[in-house]
């Protein structure tokens, strides 16, 4: 999959993107594989540990489905689609350099879609490049990223 | 138009467990309240307890016999951070507000923190955020800072130091200074400060209350109202207790990462440091630099600082290390990220897995 720096953080293209929870979203057979994306890395800071749900909980988008404690954040772990988790990477949750220094191969969770146009609403395609570039743009303005 | 903060005074001597189940009422009932008004609590705790934070590991952090010896109680904090030891003389500071009013939670916190800030400024002590979590008064720290998002609020923890029991928290907390023995004391003394440290016999706790309400209404750009706690706050507050903060389950629900503590020797310009390093799994929890020096010169607490929350991994500690360490004219960041990593690797791959202890729920307490 095609990877593209942008402001200085890896993109990929074949990718879903949600701006209001930072995350990446791959989505195979209706099975949406989900991590934060390295801007959400940068801003949460180091993810010192992370506490997911128990597989079979249904949730619904924006929904909470764990909580993080980060370096610049302790909180929510919010679901960017509708559906069941059907998965936690148990791996990836315990590799926390591998989560920072590959973040599209460090998926954390993985939800049986149950709201397939949801992905309508995620970013997309050509759009991915732009968006992402607004995306830094307003962290800078919000003082949450350095300049 | 000026928001409303609900202000709750008057409470010391609380328990950890009714402590922490208020504190978290107060930001559930503010996600759930359609006034957008913001409640301050300021308190003190029952000489003395320990709060953990979210993720800490039970056992890794506290000298269980010792606690039990003192009965000292010990319970855990829904913000992150480290252990902290609180009772009469440290001063609590919870605010609850809604996650509307800020572009992000950690703009909010900067704001939590400016209104801390603001407060030792009326006072007469001038100080300042450093790093993530604490405010420091010339290089010492004199509040430790916490934050946890639930739902449409945001619950920002502080623990002012109006004064501190040193040899007690050394006792207590399994800190990496705890192994300097009699440099303990004054390690510690090196890294923090308190308000009757600052302003000797002016130090008054009341007058420390009025500040910080006054610093909060002008941040928040709010009006203080004085009212009993809602039957709604109530009833969540003891909720919380029963289900959450009294239970033994909630004590050691710690994070996951095996915790550890190993050290290494660096080489530099002003001699041979020694780094002792706290960690759980790959995260760095702590880092203390002891050397041959009376005091630990201003740009190696810098480097504790700036290690706290690294990753223990070559690169991106060295990546971290560039980007914020004014130190480096002192020490190689290659060679100081190199030295970490070895050592981490030498103790981590001797380190026979361990069941019971330490990082997980000693035997006696699992039944």
């Amino acid at each position: 999959m095609a990877g593209i720096l942008v402001e200085g953080y890896e993109i990929r293209t074949g990718l879903f993107y949600d701006d209001a929870t930072d995350m990446w979203v791959e989505v195979q057979d209706g099975i949406a594989h989900i991590g934060y994306d390295p801007l959400g890395l940068e801003i949460n800071g180091t993810l010192a540990q992370l506490a997911m749900a128990g597989t079979g909980k249904e949730v619904i988008k924006g929904d909470t489905i764990g909580t993080l404690e980060a370096e610049k954040f302790v909180g929510p772990i919010q679901s960017p689609v509708s559906g069941t988790l059907v998965e936690v990477n148990e791996a990836a949750m315990d590799n926390v350099s591998k989560i920072h220094a590959q973040p599209y191969d460090s998926w954390l969770f993985a939800i049986a879609m149950s709201q397939p146009s949801e992905l309508n609403d995620l970013i997309s395609g050509d759009d991915i490049v732009s968006a992402f570039e607004s995306r830094v743009a307003a962290y800078r303005v919000k003082g949450v990223l350095a300049r | 138009m000026m928001e409303e903060m609900q202000v709750f005074l008057g409470d010391s001597g609380v328990s950890s467990a009714l402590g922490l189940a208020f504190d978290e009422a107060m930001v559930v009932e503010t996600g759930r309240s359609e006034t957008g008004r913001s409640m301050l609590r300021i308190y003190s705790y029952a000489d003395h307890c320990v709060l953990l934070g979210r993720f800490q590991r039970t056992e890794a952090e506290v000298n269980l016999d010792e606690a039990k010896n003192r009965n000292i109680s010990i319970n855990r904090r829904s913000t992150g951070g480290g252990a902290i030891l609180m009772g009469n003389d440290q001063i609590g500071v919870a605010f609850a507000i809604s996650s509307d009013r800020f572009a992000s939670a950690r703009q909010g916190f900067s704001r939590f923190a400016d209104a801390v800030i603001g407060a030792l400024e009326i006072i007469g002590i001038t100080a300042a955020l450093r790093g993530k979590n604490d405010i420091e008064v010339n290089g010492k720290k004199i509040a430790g800072l916490g934050f946890y998002q639930s739902g449409r609020a945001i619950l920002f923890h502080a623990s002012l130091l109006f004064d501190l029991d040193k040899e007690l928290l050394l006792s207590l907390l399994k800190v990496p200074l705890a192994k300097l023995g009699a440099h303990g004391l004054q390690a510690i003394s090196d890294r923090t400060t308190t308000v009757i440290g600052e302003l000797g016999s002016d130090a008054s706790f009341q007058r420390v209350q009025e500040a910080l309400i006054d610093s909060f209404e002008r941040i928040f750009e709010a009006k203080s109202i004085y009212e009993g706690a809602s039957d709604a706050l109530i009833a969540t507050s003891r909720d919380l207790l029963e289900e959450k903060y009294a239970t033994t389950n909630w004590l050691f629900e710690g994070g996951r990462g095996a915790c550890g503590e190993f050290s290494t020797d660096i080489r530099t310009a002003i001699g041979t440091l020694r780094l002792v390093i706290a960690n759980q799994g790959e995260v760095i929890k702590s880092a203390v630099v002891t050397g041959d020096f009376n005091s630990a010169p201003r740009e190696l607490i810098e480097l504790e600082e700036v290690l706290r929350w690294a990753v223990i991994d070559e690169t991106l500690l060295t990546r971290r290390i560039i980007k914020s360490l004014d130190a480096s004219k002192v020490l190689d960041p290659m060679m100081l990220s190199r030295a970490i990593c070895e050592s981490y690797q030498n103790v981590h791959q001797k380190a026979e897995p361990r069941r019971i202890g330490s990082c997980y729920i000693p035997e006696e307490l699992t039944s």
